[in-house]
């Protein structure tokens, strides 16, 4: 290679990453991200992590990591690569439990937190509760045109959360909201994007500390997570108040928009081919596959931020300590080393269960059996109630506000009752 | 050591490893297991079942362990995680089955 070609690389890969936070590149990453795969790490993305304010807050050049194996390393080595979070942690974002810490305080973290998430919890919690409130919200909505985001992805998620932490159902438009503003994914101002944060952080230290002072009264309260973060002790070591509260807000931002763009993308799907629709119908054995193929190739999170802590390597790129590094799972998930044909959907792949949409290793998602249970009801309840999804792709609208989720900001639709109900 | 593996298919194949812990990472590469959290005692994606007469020969269950598995809707006995699972005690041969996933 030349030296002008050389350099005319090196400029095109400086201006895509410099591109990286258009609306274009947000709405549609994949092309992109194919590009990126093809050269070792490269610096100098200037992104925003959750809860930070574009407009605010100054983002620090990161590293953008989105090979498959590169990503990988990253997920499987938490002491080279901390989750701590000093961007962050500067700005005027709630911090997140167990998401921005290290080991050991996050194993201690974790232990607490994951009996909250147990199949059987969520089974015996969730399962009969949503199935019925999914069902009204489907009823309500059969045969209208809706917009699939505000009328049904955009409530499943933020009305599981207040079943976990016991809070008054009507609220979950508040949750919604603000988890939006926190993900860095919609159009806010900063001012509102700051204003939201602190009525999040006012709300769940209003709420919690009520359950505090109705636990110390005796009154009964309800046996929910919330409780279970208060009373939990792990080998002696408890949460203290402001730390119940963190992991009421960590479980709003981290759960809610990312599964309501989930549902959004599993409807995406149907509308892009509308065979599958009657296919699931027959055979609902399909719907784990169509599921897990939907978390690869359309997988909400796109990517996470780590702090490197010791000098390295990532596909022979030096690395120095200090450094700050942007993975991209959803990069990971379509690199054609791993799964061929990456940008085609094709359920039954033999390694489908290597996608890293919800992570790996020691920081991989709690919530994710949650997540996996309330696409798979919502599709259940669909394909019972319903013959068929009317809808074109084409009045759709991806997000563009953020790079941090792949989702739909509308998808207008139709859901076709069966005939006789 | 030699270990049985009924897998979730209900295929049964050979395995000679060192130990469980090589056992593992190599039903992981196969995609046989999920092993997401990467063998933390964490996510419950190798949980296998164990016949009984075997529960002798092998590590006990913590209370880690034990918080994880009671957390699960297909826990029976001799259920374990296979990241936990070592052998206090020489077995030639081990029989274990793939739970199916939650």
């Amino acid at each position: 290679m030349n030296n002008s070609a050389m350099s005319s690389t090196e400029t095109d890969i400086e201006l895509l990453i410099k591109n990286m936070l258009s609306p274009e590149c947000i709405s549609n990453p994949y092309p992109v991200y194919k590009q990126l795969r093809s050269h070792a790490p490269v610096n100098g993305l200037l992104d925003y992590p959750p809860g930070t304010v574009p407009g605010v807050d100054t983002p620090y050049p990161a590293w953008v990591v989105t090979r498959y194996e590169d990503v990988d390393y990253v997920l499987r080595n938490p002491e080279i690569f901390s989750s701590e979070d000093p961007m962050q942690a500067n700005s005027s974002a709630p911090s997140l439990m167990l998401v921005n810490h290290d080991r050991p305080r996050h194993t201690a973290l974790r232990n607490l937190a994951k009996m909250a998430f147990t199949p059987k919890r969520i089974h015996d919690d969730i399962v009969d509760r949503l199935r019925t409130d999914i069902n009204k919200i489907v009823d309500r909505k059969l045969n209208a045109e809706m917009d699939f985001m505000v009328d049904v992805a955009g409530v499943i998620p933020a009305l599981v959360m207040t079943y976990l932490m016991g809070l008054p159902p009507e609220d979950y438009k508040l949750l919604v909201r603000w988890a939006n503003a926190f993900m860095v994914s919609s159009d806010f101002t900063p001012e509102e994007r700051q204003a939201c944060n602190v009525e999040l952080f006012n709300y769940f230290v209003a709420a919690v500390g009520k359950r505090y002072a109705d636990i110390e009264a005796g009154n009964k309260v309800s046996d929910d997570l919330m409780t279970a973060f208060i009373n939990a002790e792990y080998e002696g070591d408890t949460l203290s108040k402001e730390e119940v509260v963190l992991f009421c807000i960590t479980l709003v931002v981290a759960g809610a928009e990312t599964t309501t763009y989930f549902l959004g993308n599993l409807m995406g799907v149907m509308l892009e081919d509308a065979e599958w629709f009657s296919k699931l119908k027959s055979d609902r054995s399909l719907i784990r596959p169509f599921m897990e193929e939907c978390l690869r190739r359309d997988g909400p999170p796109q990517r996470l931020f780590r702090l490197v802590l010791q000098d390295c390597e990532i596909s022979g790129q030096a690395i120095k300590a200090g450094d700050w590094i942007a993975f991209f799972m959803a990069a990971a998930n379509h690199d054609e080393n791993v799964f061929p044909e990456p940008e085609k959907f094709i359920i039954g792949r033999k390694n489908i269960a290597k996608h890293i949409t919800f992570g790996r290793g020691i920081h991989h998602c709690l919530g994710a059996p949650l997540a996996r249970v309330e696409a798979e009801i919502m599709l259940n309840v669909i394909l019972d109630k319903c013959e068929g999804v009317n809808g074109e792709l084409a009045n759709s609208k991806r997000q563009s506000g953020g790079l941090l989720a792949y989702g739909f900001a509308t998808l207008p639709l139709q859901l076709i009752a069966k005939r006789g109900s | 050591m030699e270990v049985i593996v009924r897998d979730r298919s209900g295929e049964v194949a050979e395995y000679e490893v060192p130990d469980l812990s090589a056992l593992f990472t190599q039903l992981s590469d196969e995609m046989k297991i999920d092993a997401l959290c990467g063998g933390c005692c964490s996510c419950a994606t190798c949980h296998v079942y164990t016949d009984e007469g075997d529960a002798k020969y092998l590590s006990d269950c913590d209370d880690s362990e034990r918080d994880v598995l009671d957390g699960l809707l297909h826990v029976r006995s001799g259920s374990r995680l296979l990241c936990q699972l070592s052998l206090k005690e020489e077995l030639k041969t081990l029989k274990i089955t793939i739970a199916q996933s939650e």
